[in-house]
């Protein structure tokens, strides 16, 4: 069984006027461990399909599944535990110090002040963010911020990560660095699943894909298939 | 500095000599790959053929090789007789010792191989201009382009997703070879992208083409 699965998902935009496809019989699986890629162009789905496996959005039609529990009906429970859904580096609040944005989405999910604590200092470290602590996340640049976005997401030891668009904005002699991070936290264990806007970020996924026009394109044949007809296979080949 | 144009008038004029096998030579150029790459390696650091041969190896490793060192000084007598590169005065003089002569590249034989380089990249191009036109001829049955083209895009996807991401940052620190490195590796990684938003564009094309061609097929 995988980490994540979604089984022939669909998921329509109402949009002016006419339905917009988002998704049409997508199918996903992730192990843990696996760092996937996905670019698209702008208005491509890319971020519909982050919400639809972080289970913030239910779609029309097929499951997602993270570790056999369904979404739809888990998801609030999974989300911030198991699960981080980090928006990207763009999304940052910036009014405060960057070690209380890290704390506060721990306190949140209910962890004592303390173990937050250690916990945030950690993560900003894992993150090579350690030194950003008492700046604010308004004054970081594109690379810092990718790298305290990052923190946040795994701060809350998560077993997978959402992440849109972690390179966005980040200069480009910064970009591998932050690819290499997440590469990183999937080599140790933590499967990531993150968007990409520029090509380059596909370099050293496990998976890398394409998203347009509801289809869902994948370098792995695991990406092409339904996933129940993956687990058949398996079931057959023992 | 030499303006494109001269330079390819001289790589022509490189190609040859004033007479006989040189003529002939000068109307075809070198095409061997070898040549080109032991070429590249004396203009980087002129050299003799032992040790060029070893760097051949380094450098190149399995993307090129070499049949042994004779190889090496096959290729390195065809290119001086070509004028691309010449003996370096003085490397046969000494006693005693078997002449161990040095070779550099001559003002012909940089020019010839800048160009050589550029021909590279118009040889891409061609390449993929060629697949179009294949590709094209499948426009009948756009279903069909569609799925070679959705072939084709997962290929590049591979192609980029195996591509280790560099860990060096952008300044090289281990000279010449690691920026080798790293520029290949950042042009792959371009390439394959471009490849891969190629495929993306020519699917939706084709998708849009077939749907404006259904009710033209649909009529009796």
């Amino acid at each position: 069984m995988s980490l994540l699965e979604l089984d022939r998902v669909c998921k329509r935009h109402r949009g002016r006027g006419r339905d917009v496809v988002v998704l049409d019989d997508g199918c996903l699986s992730i192990d843990p461990g696996e760092l996937v890629a996905i670019w698209g162009l702008r208005h491509a789905g890319k971020t519909s399909l982050l919400r639809l496996a972080a289970g913030l959005d239910a779609p029309d039609a097929g499951t997602v599944r993270f570790d056999g529990r369904d979404l739809q009906t888990e998801g609030e429970r999974l989300l911030g535990r198991e699960l981080a859904y980090c928006q990207g580096a763009s999304q940052l609040p910036g009014g405060r110090d960057v070690i209380d944005d890290v704390l506060l989405g721990l306190l949140v999910n209910g962890i004592a002040p303390a173990e937050a604590r250690v916990r945030a200092r950690a993560a900003l470290a894992r993150a090579g963010a350690e030194s950003l602590a008492t700046r604010l996340s308004s004054e970081l640049d594109g690379a810092d911020r990718a790298r305290v976005a990052i923190a946040h997401a795994i701060a809350g030891k998560p077993r997978l990560v959402l992440i849109d668009e972690p390179v966005a904005g980040v200069d480009l002699h910064q970009r591998d660095c932050i690819l290499l991070l997440l590469r990183c936290i999937a080599d140790a264990g933590t499967a990531v699943l993150m968007t990409v806007g520029e090509l380059t970020g596909l370099t050293g996924a496990d998976q890398a894909m394409t998203i347009g026009e509801g289809e869902l394109c994948g370098s792995g044949k695991r990406a092409l298939q339904p996933v129940s007809d993956l687990d058949a296979r398996r079931r057959a080949t023992g | 500095m030499l303006r494109p144009r001269a330079r390819f008038e001289l790589h022509f004029v490189a190609m040859g000599g004033v007479n006989g096998d040189r003529a002939e030579q000068q109307a075809v150029p070198m095409q061997s790959h070898v040549g080109w790459a032991l070429l590249g390696l004396i203009i980087e650091r002129p050299s003799y053929g032992y040790e060029l041969a070893h760097r051949f190896d380094r450098v190149f490793g399995e993307k090129l090789s070499l049949a042994g060192t004779s190889h090496a000084y096959r290729t390195l007598e065809r290119l001086k007789e070509r004028g691309l590169i010449e003996e370096l005065p003085g490397a046969r003089s000494g006693s005693g010792r078997q002449p161990k002569p040095g070779y550099r590249a001559t003002r012909e034989g940089i020019a010839a191989h800048h160009d050589w380089i550029q021909r590279q990249v118009l040889d891409d191009r061609r390449r993929h201009h060629v697949f179009m036109l294949e590709l094209t001829a499948l426009v009948r049955d756009p279903d069909e382009a569609i799925g070679v083209l959705a072939g084709y895009e997962r290929s590049c996807l591979s192609d980029n997703a195996a591509s280790a991401i560099p860990s060096d940052g952008v300044a090289p620190h281990n000279g010449a070879l690691a920026l080798q490195a790293r520029l290949m590796a950042e042009e792959q990684r371009l390439m394959a992208g471009a490849r891969v938003a190629w495929a993306r564009f020519a699917r939706s094309e084709l998708a849009a083409f077939a749907r404006a061609q259904e009710p033209e097929r649909k009529a009796p």
